[in-house]
């Protein structure tokens, strides 16, 4: 077994093993992934990058088709093209075929050595606009799909009286909700070993905070949803309040969204409340219950006497708000209450924001101005703001053993940002891989964030306003996070990428629809799968391999603009320029096979030392286990 | 011994007695070296100093902070933290420990008060009790102590004016009384004089260093000659360069006429495929070319490639010393940020005013310019000379850059701290000048030397897996240019150097004794201490911090062997040795061309011979521009990854000599953030349990390979002992693990020294095994979980990325012993090397 040992060193390090096979599939990956990224994670070209050595037992049973165009189970193709021409902005012009299914618009080139392919999946595609092609012969009709993230690959084709325009096939299944039929989501039957829908139990999640306890109780209040449509049916409310007055307080807080518990401090029970901005009007209306309901909240934590109510709103904003009959709390009201504002604009600034970012980062980057473009988009400046507001609740919570309450005007947007990061910063539980599911699934999807209208998920109104990239932000920043304290994530960044891919992909059910309720009603947990159950069908490839559980550690990110970064892996991830220079992702896995493997060669040997020096005379030999050849596995 | 440090500090004013001062020191040295657990320089006094003050950490060091003693002396603000190990009276002094600031390298002393900021000059006086020291140095850092209510006030108030007094003013004289006052004790001249050079290194003083690297580069058509021995042929040149062979020297003495200060064309590196590297200075036009004379030109000129030759020019493209002189100063303007004056930049003007600095462009301009000589290089038999008008500031930085990405040598610590010797210190970089110690020489400061270092990082971050040196030790370099004590930065040329150590041989030859004068005649003050070279690490760094200068990678491939001197392995290589010999061309701007005047002997019509006149008609026809062209595009090619493939073949980016050409798009020029924004203590809202680590992960596997590795040989020694009794199968497994320990060098060079880089958190080897062999008791497994925000993760056991918990239900867990965790350095912190 030991001779392995040296073909170890061989396989890893030297030229001739398994090092000028992940080369190949670098490179191979590299091209088919030209434009789907060398991170994307759409399961299809995923696979076709993995068919190199590793053929791991393959979950995505994907079946090639005429035209290699792999399809997902429940999967069709709509139509099929000829002689299209993508127009790559970096490399020119590539003649090949498309394919558009129900799912996704699939090219492949066979003109050079090795195949160019491009994979877009059709959630991606914000808004589908003819160009005019002059001077490319017969492919005349030109079509740009701008997508939501971040690209806008452009191809050039000829029209066949024939066949049914391209433009009309994409358009029906890139918007299906605009043309009556389901997302793909509901078509895609695929079967994972591990159900996703599983894991988030909202009982098990606040059993895990140590809830009940004698201040908060479970309450079953909204379980029609009747209390609050866009609420969970499961909340933590203070044990003594009766629901009568529960009531009149949905009446004075905007869509019926009542303080409730997000977390609470296992040590100091200070508390994350959320909410939407009180009903205070240019009136200023009082709420005698309201009062009462945050002075419940204030005394369930015996270590403080105060409480701090966070407006993500700038306030001017919340003045205004009063006007339009919304508004803050006011401090004369309510005893013993501090209000802060955060300063954090709205969903409209953000989605301008990340606007501008698209045409600094594709498709061309520009060298010389990159640094003053990126400032003039504002969105680090926005995840700063971002990031310290998250930075000050945690502290009041940490530090200052002091309850608070977070609002934005409706509770949905800003407030999950806040109250999410919050939590990731003092609960190392959702730092993992499964807690961050939780998180997400808890503050994010439970809690109500219009996913659907943020998103547009399969609308062709893609100048809808109620659109923007809340999620986009919240990851981003989480991104940020895991830069400064890389050992405190069990996830990676790989993890980020494919939950944003997914947020758009409509292949999962897990970000369809605004509320729970929707959900319920859609049955979208029984009729589609979830992202979770895909992740954790394979976790290895989501993991951190730095992960240290660095359990009850605060983690506070440096919020200056100079340690911020731009995620470019995510955003220009379109550039073939931007690529990194060295593997990172498959040097680390080949240190971590190599380093597995001199560990069990570690302990087999100590156990062997230590089976001669305690019985020199034992005659039973350490049995072996033949060392596994190295390169199979990488 | 405070009252005496008192009348020391008195002694300011006399300055100019130097060596009364040290004279009346060294008899309390005995006394003062154990000063309230400061551990003096022999002839150190303490000046000033503070109990119960804190110093704020740095992210680097785990942030939060440390209480101790603060200390002035008149070399440096020492800081000592509470129960601090005793210092070790035996140990080798150590210039600065690992709190401590030389005087030297602070620029500015800054004062918080409550409410308010003031900066401090030597003739300020204070109207209030400072509650924070900040100490803002020329190297970037911002130091940062806090008094407590506990230091007592008037202790503030005095430490902060003898820091305002003592601390380095900039003007001529006090460069000197500061190196005297590091170095210049007797005890400390002797320490110095004994004092081997690391023979690790090639140091490029002697002609045996030199011939050392024409053999390792396989430079063979090549020799050292020694015509400017004593300097005559040029002032600036080393005693020793590499010609051609067939140059004889009397040939060779023609033709420095012919250069700005007789700087002619010299080797620097060669190519594994058979290109070589050269540099000169401009030419000297207005002389007349002799026929002899050309001949022996056009032979340096093109070594010993008989076809090709590419001049590149690096005036126009680069940036010029002024240029990086505005950029730095505009980096550290915003880098520092300052309290003093509240000057900092608005958040959302951070970025813009980064590129407005335009250090990234000149790093990336400098990095563009150096990866088209590397792939010029790569194409194989074929000169590259670089030319610049005085040879000495960016032909040393494109130079030494080119080696950095072609050759892997350059990437390791003593490779590299080599490549400074031969480009930089022989080469004649007037660091001197540049560094501008005394502040007397406004106009010629220009820091290259750390426009260099910073594209040394930006390709050390993009490829850090092929860097045995790490972001430590170039940190660790750039901070030294800061501290005036060092040969190494201290002169501008080999004959300065050699002036200084009063020895034409050796510029580091340590001078016996100050009084010891060997010659009466020279300019030096005969009370200059000796001074050490910067290569000589164990004066700065504590062991544990020298160690991190290192990480393992894998081992380079011995060359292959070499037919003739060349590797045949270029595809390009017919369409570019079809070429007429003798044909030149120049590189400017990305494109090939042939200006009439590109050798001025050739253009001049009348003294040009009919064979070359022949030779360079034909070049004119520019008909192997294609092909020169094509080398440079292999470059663009790696810019966009998917054509590849049709290039190189699957060997080509493991081959070990393929340039690492670095991304140059905004996005992927990064900021030195660990250099630069080591002092933005301000940025931070709180103080912080945790410290984002900043080692690269590869490094942190690499350095877990390494220990597991080296526990791999430390079983098989405890297993060695095995008494002889035992069956044959055991027996069996020692052979084997025997010859496991011979096949760890494929993991790792057999020349890197077994402890160094990695061991930081592994026991020393003898420990370990006693431990082994002995079956510690079951105390001491790994402990349990960091308490709630105990500072850093060092609790952990060793091996715990992800699969510890593994290891802890492990029966043989007893190995992993706490007390071998006990020795990390807190600065570890998270990190997972803990």
């Amino acid at each position: 077994p030991l001779s392995n040992f040296s073909s170890l060193f061989h396989s890893v390090f030297s030229p001739t093993g398994s090092h000028v096979e992940w080369c190949k599939q670098l490179i191979a990956a590299t091209i088919s992934s030209q434009i789907s990224g060398s991170v994307q994670p759409d399961i299809g070209s995923r696979d076709i990058k993995d068919t190199g050595v590793n053929s791991r037992p393959s979950h995505t049973s994907v079946k090639m088709f005429q035209n290699q165009v792999p399809l997902l189970p429940g999967e069709t193709i709509q139509t099929t093209v000829k002689d299209v021409m993508y127009i790559c902005p970096f490399s020119g012009l590539v003649t090949g075929t498309l394919t558009i299914t129900d799912y996704k618009l699939y090219f492949i080139s066979v003109e050079k050595d090795s195949p160019f392919i491009l994979d877009v999946n059709l959630g991606v595609i914000s808004r589908i606009e003819s160009i005019s092609v002059p001077n490319q012969g017969e492919n005349n009709k030109g079509l740009e799909l701008v997508c939501k993230d971040m690209r806008s690959p452009r191809f050039a084709y000829k029209m066949e009286e024939s066949q049914p325009d391209v433009v009309e096939v994409l358009t029906k299944h890139a918007f299906p909700l605009s043309h009556s039929l389901p997302l793909f989501a509901f078509l895609y039957k695929e079967q994972f070993p591990v159900d996703g829908w599983k894991v988030y139990d909202p009982a098990a999640e606040y059993r895990r905070q140590g809830l009940p306890n004698e201040s908060w109780t479970i309450s079953k209040i909204n379980s029609t949803y009747e209390l609050c449509d866009t609420y969970p049916s499961i909340l933590v409310i203070p044990t003594n309040i009766t629901d009568e007055d529960i009531k009149r307080v949905a009446v004075f807080r905007a869509k019926h969204r009542i303080p409730v518990l997000s977390w609470i401090h296992p040590e100091s029970q200070a508390t994350i409340v959320r909410c939407s901005q009180p009903l205070v009007g240019p009136s200023d209306r009082r709420c005698k219950e309201d009062e009462r309901f945050l002075q419940i909240i204030m005394d369930a934590n015996a270590q403080s006497h105060k409480l701090t109510i966070f407006d993500a709103r700038q306030s001017s904003v919340a003045i205004t708000n009063k006007g339009k009959d919304g508004g803050y709390e006011s401090e004369s009201f309510y005893s013993n209450v501090e209000l802060n504002f955060l300063e954090i604009p709205n969903i409209h600034v953000m989605r301008e924001s990340l606007r501008k970012m698209k045409d600094v980062v594709y498709p061309t980057i520009d060298e010389a101005h990159w640094h003053s473009f990126i400032d003039q988009t504002h969105w680090l400046e926005y995840i700063r703001l971002l990031l310290a507001g998250a930075a000050k609740v945690a502290d009041k919570l940490e530090s200052g053993k002091t309850s608070v309450v977070v609002h934005c005007s409706d509770g949905w947007d800003r407030t999950a940002q806040l109250t999410s990061l919050a939590m990731l910063m003092l609960d190392s539980y959702y730092r993992t891989l499964r807690g961050f599911q939780v998180l997400v699934e808890k503050e994010w999807i439970s809690f109500g964030h219009k996913f659907a209208a943020r998103v547009g998920h399969g609308d062709e109104n893609h100048a809808n306003s109620e659109r923007s990239p809340l999620f986009v932000q919240f990851i981003d920043c989480v991104w940020q996070m895991t830069r400064q304290f890389p050992a405190a994530f069990e996830f990676n960044e790989l993890f980020l990428i494919t939950m944003l891919d997914h947020l758009y992909s409509c292949l999962f059910g897990t970000f369809l629809h605004n509320s729970e309720q929707e959900r319920a009603n859609q049955e979208v947990p029984a009729k589609t799968v979830s992202l979770w159950s895909y992740i954790n069908s394979q976790p290895e490839d989501f993991t951190n391999p730095f992960y240290v559980d660095y359990e009850n550690h605060v983690l506070y990110p440096m919020v200056s603009p100079r340690h911020l970064e731009l995620w470019t892996s995510y955003y220009a991830r379109w550039n073939p320029r931007m690529r990194p220079q060295v593997p990172v992702h498959q040097t680390l896995k080949d240190l971590l096979i190599l380093r597995a493997e001199l560990q069990r060669r570690v302990e087999e040997l100590q156990r062997e030392a230590s089976s001669h020096s305690l019985s020199s005379s034992s005659d039973h030999s350490p049995t072996h286990t033949a060392g596994t050849p190295l390169h199979t596995a990488v | 011994m405070l009252t005496g440090s008192k009348t020391t500090f008195k002694v300011r004013q006399m300055l100019p007695d130097i060596k009364e001062r040290m004279l009346s020191q060294s008899g309390v040295n005995a006394r003062s070296r154990d000063l309230f657990g400061l551990r003096c320089l022999p002839g150190e006094c303490v000046l000033q100093r503070a109990v119960m003050v804190r110093k704020k950490l740095t992210a680097r060091e785990g942030r939060g902070w440390l209480s101790g003693t603060l200390f002035c002396t008149h070399f440096r603000v020492a800081f000592v933290p509470q129960d601090s190990p005793k210092p070790d009276d035996n140990a080798d002094p150590v210039l600065l420990g690992d709190h401590d600031v030389a005087l030297a390298s602070i620029e500015k002393v800054v004062v918080v008060g409550p409410n308010r900021t003031k900066l401090v000059t030597p003739h300020s006086s204070l109207k209030f009790t400072p509650e924070e020291l900040v100490l803002y140095c020329r190297d970037m850092r911002v130091v940062c102590f806090l008094f407590d209510r506990l230091t007592p006030e008037s202790q503030v108030l005095e430490m902060t004016y003898s820091i305002a007094k003592t601390y380095q003013p900039p003007k001529p004289g006090s460069v000197l009384s500061f190196q005297n006052a590091a170095l210049g004790s007797v005890e400390m001249k002797q320490f110095l004089s004994n004092r081997r050079r690391d023979a690790h290194m090639n140091w490029f003083e002697s002609a045996s260093d030199w011939e050392q690297e024409l053999e390792r580069c396989g430079a063979t058509s090549w020799r050292v000659s020694s015509v400017n021995d004593r300097f005559e042929m040029s002032t600036s040149l080393p005693r020793f360069i590499v010609v051609p062979q067939k140059v004889l020297d009397t040939e060779l003495k023609k033709s420095f006429a012919h250069f700005n200060e007789g700087r002619i064309p010299r080797w620097c590196w060669r190519h594994p495929r058979g290109s070589d590297l050269l540099r000169m200075a401009s030419f000297q036009n207005n002389i007349y070319h002799e026929k002899d004379d050309i001949r022996n030109l056009e032979m340096i000129l093109f070594g010993c490639q008989s076809s090709l030759c590419v001049v590149v020019e690096l005036g126009e493209e680069l940036p010029s010393p002024a240029d990086i002189q505005l950029a730095h100063s505009r980096l550290r303007a915003l880098c520092l940020g300052d309290i003093s004056t509240s000057m900092s930049v608005p958040d959302d003007k951070w970025l813009s005013t980064l590129e407005s600095t335009h250090w990234l462009d000149y790093t990336r301009s400098c990095l563009r310019k150096a990866s088209e000589v590397a792939c010029l290089l790569r194409g194989g038999h074929l000169t590259v000379a670089l030319q610049e008008v005085e040879d000495r500031d960016m032909s040393c930085v494109v130079s030494s850059l080119v080696q950095v990405m072609c050759d892997p040598h350059c990437r390791t610590m003593y490779g590299f701290q080599g490549l400074v010797q031969k480009e930089w210190v022989m080469g004649a970089h007037r660091f001197y000048s540049r560094i501008n110690y005394h502040r007397d020489n406004d106009k010629e400061e220009a820091p290259v030397f750390l426009l260099f270092l910073d594209c040394v990082w930006q390709l050390w971050s993009q490829y850090p897996s092929r860097f045995q040196l790490t972001e430590d030790f170039l940190l660790a370099l750039h901070d030294s240019v800061h501290l005036p004590l060092f040969s190494t930065f201290l002169a501008n040329c080999q004959r300065e150097r050699c002036k200084r150590s009063q020895n034409l041989g050796q510029c580091y030859t340590p001078v016996n004794g100050w009084r010891d004068v060997l010659h009466p005649d020279s300019s030096t003050d005969p009370s200059d201490p000796p001074l050490p070279p910067v290569w000589d690490w164990s004066l700065q760094y504590s062991k544990p911090r020298q160690s991190r200068f290192t990480q393992p990678v894998p081992p380079t491939p011995p060359l292959q062997p070499l037919l003739n001197g060349n590797l045949n392995t270029n595809p390009d290589k017919h369409r570019l040795t079809d070429a007429v010999p003798g044909s030149v061309f120049l590189l400017s701007r990305g494109t090939f061309s042939c200006p009439t005047n590109l050798l001025p002997w050739r253009s001049s019509s009348s003294s040009s011979s009919g064979v070359y006149k022949k030779s360079h008609r034909r070049a004119l026809s520019s008909e192997n521009v294609p092909g020169l062209e094509r080398l440079l595009k292999a470059w663009a090619l790696v810019e966009y990854p998917q054509a590849l493939t049709s290039t190189s073949g699957p060997q080509g980016p493991l081959d070990p000599y393929e340039p690492l050409l670095p991304l140059l798009m905004g996005p992927c020029m990064g900021l030195w953030r660990e250099c630069y924004l080591r002092g933005a203590l301000h940025a931070q809202a709180f103080s912080h349990p945790l410290s984002a680590n900043h080692l690269h992960p590869v490094e942190r596997l690499a350095q877990e390979v390494q220990q597991l590795k080296d526990k791999l040989e430390q079983v098989s020694t405890s297993t060695d002992p095995t008494p002889p009794a035992v069956t044959a199968e055991p027996r069996r497994a020692d052979t084997n693990l025997n010859q496991n320990t011979n096949n760890g060098t494929f993991l790792f060079p057999a020349s890197r020294p077994q402890s160094a880089g990695v061991l930081r958190a592994a026991p020393p080897p003898t420990s370990a095994n006693q431990r082994t062999s002995r079956g510690a008791p079951a105390t001491s497994a790994p402990q349990s979980r960091p308490a709630h925000k105990d500072m850093g993760g060092s609790s952990k056991h060793t091996f715990l990325f992800g699969h510890s918990s593994v290891i802890d239900a492990h029966p043989d867990q007893r190995y992993y012993s706490a007390s071998s965790n006990a020795k990390l350095p807190k600065s570890n912190g998270p990190s997972l090397a803990s």
